[in-house]
């Protein structure tokens, strides 16, 4: 049947499907870490994954109408997340003059989103089928009505998804540009002082930040995310307990190194064909970018010290100064022993990485008592 | 006439894993354009980047003489690397890429950047480029009106242009140029053949240039690889 489909939705499957294997590819590293350390949570989670949909019978209108619509998005996201690597720039630029016609577009778009939707299906029917196995008092006058809603919920993601990709493939509508400065009429170069610092702007800062690269962003989130994970694990609001908000602090602070580092890599490995002929001492270069790839683990560090210490001062209740002072140690040092060997297997950096997650995760289980 | 060489390529040897492409490979080139001649694949664009220190050799030495013609150092080319003049590229890496400059590659080699920020980088790694100088070349290739827009935006022609611009305006002994009609327009040729055909550029630069097309300016030499 794959083999009778038109070209074109071929195509776009395989492109789907060579964009997939190289996310899978680039989070490879990531996932294990995460399997790892955090493999039965994980699975727990997987396990309630359906039961938004499963208990929003049970709910008043707005709330269960709330409810189905943070399911859907929350299905949708991989479509956000993943549309520009779906969608490549360079192939839309390539495709959209050609004769494709609208309803194949759509089919294209729709059978690239079901690709997406295919493994979230499955883990939505093991959770469905665990919770009506275990078949709780709640569920039983309403099951019916809870699978619908779980597989309503399901189809108005893919369709989410689906609309998701279309709004990427879309032309742009033909804008006026912005009146902005009038053209410049001579060149004068700006001065870049400290030399260093505007190379490292200029080749390490600004690509992440440019065009369709999202590691600006991803870094950005990661660094958020550890810092009120920090802050939520110092004032620890019931009923979670505290070392759930330190694993979870343990976690982003090495992903948030991790990933940054392996950005920095990748781009290292892009640039260092490129500026083989720049009169400058590249290695001095590759290094300092290394070295401000600490630099968010660094703010996080300092927040977590910043709100020890104010705990401290205000005679926190089971709080253990020691065992805080130990936590920014170990973790200084994790940063360190992740960004600093250059030739290490990816096999062994993830072993660095998930030592270092249950290294701080059992530290830090120690913080309040 | 006699040859004041300023490159001194010796033994040098190259492969890629699927062919070699220079073995025992000697050359010297003087001040002047230099035409470096060839079929697709011959390795004109490779012996570019060797000569700029972008692909390091597998053996072989690559000199730059760094003295103006005329100087008493210039007859030392040959020899060891002893006098202050004689820059081997690979002892002296860093002072022999501030001597050299190679203008290559049809695609922007650094996308994200704005044609301001790509020009602001390489002056700020050439600190001795007039900028003057730049700015007149600017205006000639009338690229003073895209110095905001991103580098991807610029069509193949404009790109090359912004890249010959830089090249004509740095303060090099040795100028590398692979293909620099690519993509020009007629005016932009027309005042290309104007500047590599300038003499006081001639007697102080060594430029080799690979092209397809006869270049039409006086040539030192021409090579055929």
């Amino acid at each position: 049947m794959y083999r009778h489909a038109h070209p074109y939705l071929q195509f776009r499957t395989r492109l789907a499907h060579h964009a997939l294997l190289h996310v899978v590819a680039s989070l490879k590293s990531s996932a294990e870490i995460i399997m790892f350390g955090f493999g039965p949570v994980l699975l727990g989670l997987f396990a309630c994954l359906a039961l938004p949909g499963l208990i929003a019978p049970t709910l008043a209108w707005p709330q269960a109408l709330a409810l189905i619509a943070a399911q859907v998005l929350v299905a949708a996201l991989p479509a956000l997340l993943l549309r520009k690597r779906l969608h490549p720039a360079d192939v839309l630029q390539w495709s959209r003059p050609l004769p494709i016609a609208p309803a194949l577009r759509w089919q294209a778009d729709a059978a690239v989103a079901a690709m997406l939707m295919a493994p979230l299906t499955i883990v939505y029917a093991i959770s469905t089928a665990i919770w009506l196995y275990q078949w709780p008092d709640w569920l039983r006058p309403v099951a019916a009505a809870s699978v619908g809603l779980t597989v309503l919920s399901l189809l108005l993601a893919w369709g989410a998804s689906t609309l998701l990709l279309a709004q990427r493939a879309r032309m742009p509508a033909a804008t006026r540009p912005r009146r902005g400065a009038p053209p410049a009429t001579s060149y004068a170069p700006r001065a870049l002082r400290p030399l260093g610092l505007h190379l490292w702007h200029q080749l390490f800062w600004l690509p992440f930040w440019r065009a369709d690269n999202a590691v600006g962003m991803q870094q950005s989130l990661l660094l958020l995310g550890a810092l009120a994970s920090v802050a939520t694990w110092r004032w620890h609001p019931a009923p979670v307990p505290p070392a759930l908000w330190g694993a979870l602090s343990s976690l982003l602070l090495m992903v948030l190194t991790d990933r940054g580092d392996q950005a920095v890599r990748e781009q290292t490995a892009l640039l260092r064909p490129i500026i083989a002929s720049w009169p400058i001492r590249s290695a001095r270069l590759f290094f300092t970018a290394a070295a401000f790839g600490l630099l968010p683990a660094a703010a996080v560090l300092a927040g977590f010290a910043a709100l020890m210490l104010h705990a401290s001062a205000s005679n926190a209740a089971g709080l253990s100064s020691k065992t805080a002072m130990v936590w920014l140690c170990a973790a200084a040092l994790a940063q360190l022993a992740t960004i600093a060997p250059r030739q290490i297997s990816a096999r062994g950096r993830v072993g660095i990485v998930v030592g270092a997650i249950l290294t701080l995760t059992a530290i830090g289980s120690e913080l309040w008592n | 006439m006699e040859l004041t060489p300023v490159l001194h390529i010796g033994q040098l040897h190259f492969e890629y894993a699927t062919r070699p492409l220079f073995r025992q490979f000697d050359l010297e080139l003087g001040v002047g354009v230099s035409w470096l001649r060839g079929d697709n694949g011959a390795g004109k664009t490779t012996l570019l980047k060797l000569a700029a220190g972008a692909l390091a050799p597998h053996a072989g030495v690559i000199r730059l003489h760094a003295a103006p013609p005329g100087s008493a150092g210039n007859n030392d080319v040959g020899g060891k690397d002893s006098g202050a003049d004689v820059i081997d590229s690979r002892q002296s890496a860093l002072r022999y890429r501030q001597l050299s400059f190679y203008c290559g590659g049809e695609a922007p080699q650094l996308p994200w950047l704005t044609v301001r920020e790509f020009l602001d980088l390489h002056l700020a790694l050439y600190p001795h480029a007039d900028h003057a100088l730049l700015d007149a070349e600017l205006r000639a290739f009338k690229l003073l009106d895209t110095l905001a827009q991103p580098l991807t935006t610029l069509s193949l022609g404009q790109h090359k242009k912004v890249q010959l611009a830089l090249a004509l305006a740095l303060p090099v002994r040795l100028l590398l140029i692979d293909e620099p009609f690519n993509g020009l327009d007629a005016t932009a040729m027309d005042y290309l053949r104007q500047q590599l055909a300038d003499t006081a550029r001639c007697a102080r630069q060594c430029i080799v240039l690979t092209s397809h097309l006869d270049p039409q300016i006086p040539l030192a030499r021409t090579l055929q690889l």
